[in-house]
């Protein structure tokens, strides 16, 4: 199968392309420079005047496992207003903020997108998060594993087990659970809160173990990084939603000992404490520590006006927050001496002040961050909007005059505390393309995804471009996964399954003998159930394997 | 678990399961597709099947024991066929999916109950239905947090609960409340009231207010306190309520101390329906797909309701995971698909009886378990040339 994409206007970052014209091909699957003088095209495209950009990747989405599912029950209400009947091609499901998985799908790649990642699976969560996963379809995926208040760790920690043993479980954990990445979450603090601790600053101990938060996050970094994984530690960090975090994530940020590190939905990390209301922006701080420390790259979890649901692994957070539940209702769970998880669902009105102002904080944190390849575009899906608001704000970010009549909408008093109105930065197609595919395909570590070279999985997106972004964004002209057209004019055209990326990092197999006994004594479920095996992704038919490499192994 | 052969035989030599065991042991009986009360080909019996899915309007597609490549073929045949899903344990799963629904819970899973429970307290149920729990969660050798097993405090509201008396260590601290199953909401609500403050002047469901009152301090006491209740156990009438109550009575514990839920349930693989439901519809059980997409309504799509209501016109029961569950039945006889692992849940012939595996033992299959959280890797431990009922759902849905 030879395709031919004739005369399009490619934006690829990672080969330096801005807005150049070009000729696309695609021979099963991969993009090719040339094909030979003798072969025939089978699919021609006449892309003139149209955007070609790779297929976009969500960094940040929690799109599988049993929060998620938690949170579906939770609100039939939500779904109700939203159905999904079949059609001749795809499953019926619903919408809104926490979508059925096939829904999630087909609504993903007909914003463009070709890959999501579910950014906290519970080690204990995994198989179910990969069986829903499976049932995602037209995207890869993957998922960061979460580790940081469980108990192993933390009584290796307490036990003062070296690094090379904690990178040994480390690296455990990512193959047995079949992920990509490693997680922290209030790191310490959704095990502190199973004792009954309600709130926990980076260097405040555990009232069992005596581990700061500060000493999870640089074991788990220092993990991440002599293990050779590309995406750096995924943090959630300590106080999420607290006003004067920002002080938090500045010592987070100073302390990482220039590590890599990524810190998720800092939108939410990033309040101050001034004003009358005690509630302000901390952007330009952490921006300005994001510009300087290199080290260093974020997503935003930018949040939108509108009802939603929050699902997080923060417990302690989440607990504290549900008596901002809208509809009043809300779940917590502690979870297997593993993490937890909270479901709170919550209206962000732009009349409310501190709705707004963080409405506000997303933005700045945007236009101030300057290297777009070290922000990532993120609503923290569902937690601060759900992702089919991507368009919208993609608008906010490109279009200044638009931003402001925005700003005009919501609550004065935070409307007048922001910096936004001032900023005049309105972000380019180029720069839209890195911060949603070629930055997140490179931090990620995603080889031959993200860009449009010759040898790059053709996962393509066509967008006709228009002066209102928004409408530019909300329906590509065409998707291309793998090779294959599955989206035209924003419809799914076609249903195909997509794969799941991990990682294959090496450890001594001697950690399985203590965590063998570990099981034993304290857990309901044996190690070799716990295992997630390649068999239960690779035989069901509608998912696969993608390894990523990784680095050499190094030693501390 | 540790499965023998001898002589043609399997034999568990390790602790599993008793259903499982007893499964695995027992010669699997000969059995073959039917069509009409008739022997039939597999392939004849599936076409039968398609034949009276395509005739009906709006069939119901319940039981739902199966795994979750099972629950999976079931969903997608539910949609494609227009017809409604319920589980066998519909009732149980809805009751408590109502209070999910109306205020949400905070809860705990199985490894947490086990290593950090100091106090638990069981409402309408001592959990004897479910046979592992003691050994596995209550009284395991060693925790890593809570007081010695022994130690644990176990208090049962209801009548006639007890903690049982095999497998128990030595000198273990167990009470109970006598209180009517119907009045456990009550009760629960009065031990939250004293929590915030109410005088108790009055019997609530004949207990005295000391006894109560006792009961409170207790539980604020407790470091990690533990209320357990299965939604299958409690009067269907006022199970709801009583569940509601618990719920409130852990929100008030939480915020001086901890305390979480847990729910016991999600037998013949009733969590995994609900899961499995929940992600590729959006919806828990009761669904229907009468208008194309999935509708939730845990009152009107009961399968005894649906039944006695005519209000659909074909049945397909699904019951693989070695249930002794009855096929219903309403007044009116319905053209009937009965896909099971043995012919113990019969009680009339079916119009179509095709033979399917029991995941775990004729192939490998997921489950997840009750706590919504974990989910196990069946192993296939026999050949027998039992189908899959995914496999057989599947081929019936390729024929509509």
């Amino acid at each position: 199968m030879l395709i031919k994409l004739a005369s399009a206007t490619v934006y690829d970052p990672v080969n330096g392309v801005n807005a150049e014209v070009r000729d696309i091909y695609i021979r099963d699957g991969r993009i090719i420079s040339q094909p030979g003088a003798d072969e025939t095209i089978d699919e021609h495209y006449d892309l003139k005047g149209y955007a070609v950009m790779a297929g976009a990747i969500d960094i940040h989405t929690h799109i599988g496992g049993g929060k998620l599912n938690l949170a579906r029950m939770l609100l039939p209400e939500d779904h109700r207003d939203d159905p999904v009947p079949a059609t001749r091609l795809t499953h019926s499901g619903c919408g809104h903020a926490v979508p059925a998985t096939p829904t999630a799908g087909y609504r993903y790649a007909e914003l463009g997108y070709t890959a999501c990642f579910e950014p906290a699976m519970l080690p204990s969560n995994a198989r179910q998060t990969h069986l829903e996963l499976a049932d995602t379809p037209m995207v890869d995926k993957g998922a960061y594993a979460l580790l940081g208040s469980d108990d192993y760790l933390l009584r290796m920690l307490k036990s003062g087990k070296e690094q090379e043993a904690i990178n040994d479980y480390v690296a455990w954990t990512l193959q047995a659970t079949q992920s990509l990445a490693i997680k922290v979450v209030n790191p310490g603090g959704i095990n502190a809160f199973k004792f009954n601790q309600r709130q926990m600053d980076i260097d405040e101990p555990n009232s069992h173990y005596g581990v700061t938060p500060r000493q999870i996050l640089t074991a788990l970094s220092r993990a991440v990084h002599e293990l050779g994984v590309t995406h750096p530690l995924h943090v959630h960090g300590c106080n999420l939603g607290v006003p004067g975090n920002v002080d938090t994530t500045l010592s987070t940020i100073n302390g990482s000992d220039g590590l890599p590190l990524h810190l998720t939905h800092i939108q939410f990390h990033s309040y101050g404490t001034e004003g009358d209301r005690a509630f302000s922006s901390g952007a330009a701080q952490i921006a300005e520590a994001v510009n300087r420390n290199k080290n260093v790259s974020i997503d935003v979890g930018q949040i939108m006006f509108g009802q939603t649901v929050t699902a997080s692994g923060d417990t302690m957070k989440q607990h504290a927050a549900h008596k901002h539940a809208s509809p009043n209702k809300w779940i917590a769970m502690d979870i297997e001496c593993d993490a937890g998880c909270g479901v709170v669902p919550f209206k962000y009105k732009d009349k409310n002040f501190v709705n707004a102002l963080q409405w506000a904080i997303g933005l700045e944190l945007f236009l101030m961050v300057d290297d777009p390849w070290r922000i990532f575009l993120t609503t923290d899906h569902p937690n601060g909007a759900p992702f089919t608001t991507y368009p919208h704000l993609i608008r906010l970010l490109m279009d200044k005059s638009f931003r402001d009549e925005q700003l005009k909408r919501i609550h004065p008093d935070a409307a007048a505390l922001s910096t936004v109105g001032s900023l005049s930065r309105e972000y380019s197609l180029y720069e839209i393309a890195i911060m949603t595919r070629a930055a997140p395909a490179k931090s990620l570590g995603l080889q031959d995804y993200g860009h449009l070279a010759p040898g790059a999985v053709a996962d393509i997106t066509v967008y006709k471009p228009h002066r209102n972004a928004e409408t530019m964004f909300e329906k590509p002209e065409y998707v291309f996964k793998d090779g294959r057209l599955i989206v035209k004019r924003g419809k799914v055209v076609r249903v195909v399954a997509g794969g799941t990326h991990t990682v294959r990092p090496e450890y001594d197999s001697g950690v399985e003998k203590d965590l063998k006994r570990y099981f034993d004594r304290y857990h309901t479920m044996q190690l070799d159930n716990f295992r997630v095996a390649d068999s239960e992704i690779t035989d069901t038919g509608i998912n696969r394997l993608i390894v990523q490499p990784t680095r050499a192994r190094t030693r501390s | 678990m540790i499965i023998e052969r001898s002589q043609g035989k399997l034999k568990v030599i390790d602790a599993c399961c008793p259903r499982a065991k007893s499964v695995i042991e027992q010669t699997p009986p000969e059995l073959q597709p039917r069509v009409n009360g008739k022997a039939a080909s597999l392939d004849e019996a599936i076409a039968a099947a398609a034949g009276h899915l395509k005739k009906a309007e709006r069939p119901l597609l319940a039981g739902l024991g199966t795994d979750v490549d099972g629950m999976r073929a079931a969903v997608h045949l539910a949609e494609a066929s227009h017809g409604i899903l319920d589980h066998m344990h519909g009732r149980a799963i809805s009751n408590n999916m109502r209070v999910l629904q109306s205020r949400g819970w905070m809860t705990t899973s199985l490894t947490e109950l086990r290593n950090r429970a100091d106090l638990v307290v069981f409402v309408g149920t001592d959990a004897r239905q479910f046979q592992r729990f003691y050994e596995r969660a209550i009284w395991p050798a060693e925790t890593m947090f809570a007081p010695k097993p022994a130690q644990r405090q176990l208090v049962y509201l209801g009548n006639g609960l007890k903690a049982p008396t095999s497998g128990a260590p030595k000198g273990i601290k167990s009470s109970q409340l006598k209180c009517p199953p119907e009045q456990l909401g009550e009760l629960a609500g009065a031990v939250n009231a004293v929590l915030l403050g109410q005088p108790l002047n009055n019997r609530v469901a004949s207990i005295k207010p000391d006894a109560i009152e006792k009961l409170a301090e207790q539980l604020k006491n407790a470091k990690y306190s533990v209320i357990v209740w299965a939604p299958g156990e409690l009067p269907d009438d006022t199970a709801e309520h009583t569940i509601e109550s618990i719920c409130n009575l852990v929100e008030t514990l939480n915020e001086t101390t901890r305390s979480s839920g847990f729910i016991l349930g999600g037998g013949d693989g009733a969590t995994t329906a609900t899961s499995v439901s929940a992600w590729l519809t959006g919806y828990p059980l009761r669904v229907s797909f009468a208008r194309g997409y999935a509708e939730y309504d845990p009152v009107a799509n009961d399968t005894q309701t649906l039944l006695d209501d005519r209000s659909v016109d074909a049945m397909l029961w699904l019951s693989t995971l070695a249930s002794e569950r009855k096929v219903p039945a309403g007044e009116r006889k319905l053209p009937t698909i009965v896909i099971a692992d043995s012919e113990q849940c019969l009680e009339s012939e079916p119009d179509v009886f095709i033979p399917a595996g029991i995941p775990g033992v004729d192939h490998i299959g997921t489950l997840i378990r009750a706590d919504s959280v974990v989910s196990l890797p069946l192993k296939q431990v026999r050949d027998i040339g039992r189908t899959r009922a995914a496999d057989i759902l599947q081929a019936i849905h390729a024929r509509l």
